[in-house]
């Protein structure tokens, strides 16, 4: 249309891939140039994503190969398509929560130096970019306190600021407003007068007409074909879309139905769907069809406890309670989970576990289950349904994904209730079992249930169900009969309703949210002032009761025992902003004893420099073998720790087996050195935390830091070496808790292996008070000193008002729990929970070896 | 990391009976050549009578690992239990029911909190049960100030130092616990629920299972656990003794690794947990009877919690294909 030249930016040649039992992709070809928008559409499952994934580099082709600018590329991570220019907008949310926006959006790319950046500079930059947007967000403010649409906001200001050449959009449009739309759109077509070329993936037609030059259908992993957008219309893409061939025959439907059993009136949920009315008769299979995301799948996880909703459901005239699984299923509701690996199946467990494990007490007597009686129900499942398997002792686990959906099947075939929940029963299952699932789900019906199926395949819905409701934007917009559905009519109905979100956003006041400098500070800051106040209490308390308290000389017996703890917890922090845990800190500390007492002596053959630097390298031994058990090895933290724990418990009870050995005096008067009355050993240590606390909030270390700690996954894909900062943090930590025992071991002026032991749990303690949240990503180094400071201070302070020593385990451990329990109440735990599944499944696949 | 291919030819028993058998005659076969005083009745005798403490620690903390969590506060409820239960009995038999009862209300009071703890204020299990450790040994020093006194009452000693039919006590109430429990976890609907749960606890939830309830419950056996094995000691030593607890908090989760359960929940059972201890027995016995520093006995353990984690991982991976 406009200034537009012929040359082809990007071009895919012949991709093919599949998956186990799915052939994604077949032989596809497409090609977008300079300065178009070009939009890629076609139905759930036609391999859109797919083909987006292998041109970032999440997984590799079959074959076919990527050109740009007619140049053959690779791009193995989605860090290498990044370093080509292209990048992608998705439609979940890949941004780090911990961080603000213009860490999000500078990531790993931080304006100014290659260590320390220019914050200024980078809201500034940020700021213009989100403007430029029309959105009126401050740069400054955490991603997770952000709304969806504006987090979409910022992940697509995050790929303007590539000034990429190639930008990939996946709905972006599905969590905006139609005046965020507009401006998006704006600036789109802005871009492409510049040349940047667009592919933008949209299941809305107005706005795929509307902005995109040429429009690419894409239906069963194949091209359809390509047409300019100025020469169609939404019919003929439909016509495009639809008109797969039938490959299963569906069971026939039935003739009449009974009673009414499901009614739901006035469904509603705050942020996912509005207005929802429907009933079930007995016999009935109601389809619940539309673009995936609009809200279909939130509804009927609401009828099972899953999601919160207000409105009234009744059961069989009576209302039902439904706000958890368990009610649910008391009400005489089963849900049958999409997701069959995470929700589903127990995979370690028998076949016979998995399909017993709800109804145990019907063969029970005293609470003992009648393995006999079990066997011979869950054998008559196993026959009934045909599962293939030479044994039903055998882990469901080793199963194909068809003979898995078949035994989730069978535990709920085993005993009917009154209305069954099907969420994609076939997805990831082979024809014939689908076949077998269809007939199973019709009998079901047949015995006077109701049934719901919830699908993203058009054809099952419109071959299996007497009633198909389409939902789009979060209500039902169509309802259609199964015997008049048709392709057409369910696809065109969910892609060309026009969203009512219009009116929602425009009535919203937006508020010019611009941060306060105060408020900037006291979210980062708010528990290390909460920790000041509790000091100044107990100070002023003690200085009360004691008056020897206020003296510098208790100052600096203060200070003394500050610095190995503050050394210490510096390391600590370190590995628990990361998420995770160090727990060999207090026995590293009691092997450096051991070892100063025999390289850091009088008659040493060391020189005491010598000695010194054997004593940090044992630390960073340690730390690296912590750093390979859970990076190579992929042994998970805690056990990692617990395992080195008492390695090198043992091995500083070989070194030093009872307390002994003369630490060099020269040594000694080093450590203790003062400088008025201040010791210098806690004005390095209060040096260093000003550092650390610099770098966290202006070192391109520090975002790592916290972008590794908040979503790993996240930060990897942004091509952060989150392997090395790892094993960094841990090696780190190894050296701090190495320093640490240099001082312990000067203080007691010889080895103790017991002498360190404390301080893996004051550690953590002083960190986790200090406001650091267990799961990662939040720390400060002020809040860590301080939570240091606190532990000593409670501690010398008990003694100033004799109290007995021993209390000291008793606050310690009160005062952690006390804390974390309060943080983590906190926070938003559905999020962090999924994240956290996010990080497993990436851990697990073994992405992150490649790192 | 060859091993993968020799897994898939061992034979099914290897698989069915555990690992941990095989480990523990091997260990006990090696340990008997190389230092034959091993092998003579009386050490077989003593083994199983110090195992017991162990063992009947180590049969609350599977539970807890197979609900997929972890339980380091044991080694305060055994400090705490040693002291309450000598400094309550003092000497006397009609103070034995109270001393008990106290001690296990306190011990499942512990579990209880841990498990509230961890499900409803969804503090992780590891900083939990390590804040609690400190918090109940705390508690016990405070409450002796430092001097424990107190001592068992001689009715009390058959317990941990009588022998029936020739059979340590201790070693007949272990096994006795353990085999009861191991059948039980495999054949009630409680013990399938742990399972369940600790396989997949959203799963678990979509079946109508009260995960919140069986977290708490399986800490509250670990801790009730922890205080029968404490109970069991003190009357084996007699005394009251600080930090007694102390050499429990590594060893119960080392026994209950080496026998088959996994860190991740779900996989595993008490049974395995029994090899388990022997193993672990066997090995310190033996390290102290070729006179080796007790240090080495540490780095053995924490090899081996490491390197059971690695093989039970490859075990379970050529078990799922």
């Amino acid at each position: 249309m406009i200034e537009k030249t012929n040359k082809t930016a990007i071009a895919v040649k012949g991709i093919s891939k599949s998956f186990p039992g799915v052939q994604a992709l077949k032989n596809v070809s497409f090609e977008c140039k300079k300065g178009e928008i070009h939009a890629l559409i076609g139905e759930n499952g036609a391999g859109k994503s797919t083909l987006m994934k292998i041109i970032e580099g999440v997984f590799p082709a079959d074959e076919g190969s990527i050109f740009m600018d007619g140049k053959p590329v690779f791009f193995r991570q989605p860090s290498d398509s990044l370093a080509h220019g292209i990048t992608m907008v998705y439609q979940d949310s890949n941004l780090i929560e911990d961080l603000d926006v213009a860490q999000n959006i500078w990531l790993g790319r931080e304006p100014g130096g290659r260590f320390i950046f220019n914050r200024k500079k980078m809201n500034h930059q940020a700021q213009q970019l989100v403007e430029k947007l029309g959105e009126k967000i401050d740069a400054r403010s955490l991603v997770s306190e952000l709304s969806v649409s504006e987090k979409q906001i910022v992940e697509i200001a995050r790929a303007l600021s590539f000034d990429s050449q190639i930008l990939i959009l996946d709905e972006p449009t599905s969590t905006l407003g139609a005046s965020e739309s507009q401006r998006l759109f704006d600036i789109l077509d802005h871009l492409r007068r510049q040349g940047t070329s667009i592919i933008f993936i949209s299941h809305r037609l107005p706005e795929v007409l509307s902005i995109a030059d040429r429009i690419t259908v894409l239906k069963d992993g194949e091209i359809v074909g390509t047409v300019s957008s100025s020469s169609t219309n939404s019919d003929e893409i439909v016509t495009m879309m639809v008109g797969r061939t039938l490959d299963t025959a569906f069971p026939p439907r039935a003739q009449s139905f009974g009673e009414k059993i499901l009614e739901v009136k006035n469904l509603q949920s705050s942020s996912s769907f509005h207005n929802v009315n429907f009933s079930v008769r007995s016999g009935e299979i109601l389809g619940i069809g539309g673009i995936q995301g609009n809200g279909q799948q939130e509804i009927v996880r609401s009828l099972f406890g899953l999601c919160s909703s207000e409105g009234t459901v009744t059961i069989d005239g009576a209302e039902a309670d439904l706000s958890s699984p368990s009610k649910a299923i008391q009400s005489g509701v089963i849900y049958v989970a999409a997701d069959r690996r995470k929700e589903g199946l127990f995979l370690p467990h028998s076949i016979r576990k998995n399909i017993s494990v709800p109804h145990l007490s019907k063969w029970s007597h005293l609470g003992f289950v009648n393995r006999k009686a079990e066997k011979k129900s869950v054998l008559e499942q196993i026959n009934a349904l045909k599962i293939r398997t030479p044994s039903d002792e055998k882990s469901v686990g080793m199963l194909s994904g068809g003979n898995q959906q078949k035994v989730v099947f069978a535990r709920w075939y085993l005993a009917k209730t009154r209305v069954y929940i099907f969420d994609e029963p076939t997805q990831g299952v082979d024809v014939a079992t689908k076949l077998e699932i269809y007939r199973l789900i019709r009998e079901m019906a047949a015995e006077g249930i109701a049934v719901i199926v919830l699908s993203s395949d058009v054809m099952e819905l419109n071959g299996l169900c007497d009633r198909i409701l389409v939902v789009a934007h979060g209500t039902v917009v169509d309802e259609v009969a199964g015997a008049d559905a048709t392709e057409e009519r369910v696809i065109g109905s969910a892609v060309t309703a026009e969203s009512d979100k219009t009116q929602l956003s425009e009535t919203q006041v937006r508020q010019t949210n611009t941060l306060s400098k105060t408020s900037i500070f006291l979210k980062r800051y708010a528990p290390s002032l909460l920790l000041l106040a509790l000091l100044l209490v107990i100070g002023g308390f003690t200085a009360n009761k004691s008056p020897y308290f206020l003296t510098s000389r208790n100052f600096a017996s203060l200070a003394i025992l500050i610095a190995p703890l503050a050394l210490a917890a510096f390391g600590q922090m370190l590995v628990i902003t990361l998420g995770g845990i160090d727990l060999s800190m207090g026995p590293t500390i009691s092997m450096t004893t051991a070892i100063a007492s025999f390289t850091i002596i009088g008659e040493s053959v060391f020189s005491i420099v010598t000695g010194v630097l054997i004593c940090l390298a044992a630390g960073i031994v340690v730390g690296l073998l912590n750093g390979i058990l859970i990076r190579v090895f992929k042994i998970s933290d805690l056990v990692s720790t617990l395992a080195t724990y008492s390695i090198i418990y043992g091995l500083a009870l070989v070194i030093r087996p009872t307390p002994g050995g003369l630490i060099n005096f020269d040594f000694l008067d080093f450590v203790e050195f003062r400088w008025g009355v201040v010791p210098v050993v806690f004005i390095i240590t209060v040096l260093l935390y000003v550092g650390l606390e610099f770098l966290l909030l202006r070192g391109t270390i520090g975002t790592k830091l916290y972008a590794t700690g908040s979503n790993e996954y996240v930060a990897f894909n942004l091509g952060i070496r989150v392997g090395w900062v790892r094993v960094g943090a841990y090696i780190f930590s190894g050296l701090t808790a190495s320093l640490a025992g240099l001082v312990v071991a000067a203080r007691i002026g010889s080895g103790d292996v017991q002498s360190g032991l404390p301080f893996t749990i004051t550690s953590i303690t002083a960190v986790v008070v200090g406001g650091a949240s267990i799961f990662g990503g939040r720390s400060t180094a002020v809040g860590t000193f301080l939570g240091v400071t606190l532990v000593i201070f409670i501690q010398n302070s008990l003694n100033f008002l004799h109290v007995s020593a021993y209390w000291q385990y008793i606050w310690a451990g009160g005062l952690t729990l006390f804390a974390v329990a309060i943080y983590s109440l906190q926070t938003e735990t559905p999020i962090k929970w999924q994240q956290q599944l996010k990080q497993i499944n990436f851990l697990s696949s073994g992405k992150a070896q490649k790192s | 990391m060859k091993p993968t291919k020799s897994f898939s030819t061992l034979p099914e028993s290897f698989n069915r009976i555990g690992a941990v058998w095989f480990a523990v005659a091997g260990l006990y076969a090696l340990a008997s050549i190389h230092s034959p005083a091993m092998f003579q009745y009386g050490q077989v005798l003593n083994l199983l009578q110090v195992a017991a403490f162990l063992g009947i620690i180590a049969i609350g903390q599977t539970f807890v690992l197979l609900v997929g969590g972890i339980d380091l506060s044991q080694a305060g409820v055994v400090t705490l239990v040693n002291i309450l239960s000598t400094s309550i009995m003092v000497g006397k038999a009609e103070n034995i029911v109270e001393a008990v009862i106290l001690c296990l209300f306190v011990s499942l009071f512990v579990g209880f909190i841990n498990g509230l703890l961890i499900t409803i204020f969804r503090v992780t299990p590891l900083i939990t049960t390590l804040s609690m450790n400190s918090l109940v040994y705390g508690s016990a020093l405070v409450y002796t100030g430092g001097m424990p006194h107190g001592k068992i009452a001689p009715a009390f000693e058959f317990l941990g130092q009588g022998h029936f039919l020739g059979i340590p006590v201790t070693g007949i109430v272990w096994l006795t616990l353990a085999i009861s429990i191991g059948y039980a976890s495999l054949h009630t609907i409680y013990g399938r629920w742990i399972y369940a749960v600790g396989a997949n606890p959203q799963a678990a939830r979509l079946m109508g299972i009260p995960v919140n309830s069986v977290l708490i419950s399986a800490y509250m056996m670990s801790s009730l656990f922890a205080c029968l094995g404490a109970l069991v000691l003190t009357s084996y030593i007699g005394l009251p003794s600080l930090g007694i607890g102390d050499q429990f908090l590594l060893t119960s989760i080392a026994a209950v690794v080496v026998g088959g359960t996994a860190l991740t929940g779900g996989v595993g059972s008490v049974f395995g947990t029994i090899g388990g201890t022997l193993f672990i027995t066997i090995l310190s016995s033996y390290t102290r009877l070729i006179n080796q520093p007790i240090g080495i006995q540490f780095m053995l353990q924490g090899l081996i919690i490491a390197l059971s984690v690695l093989m039970y991982r490859l075990v379970q991976k050529n078990r799922l294909g």
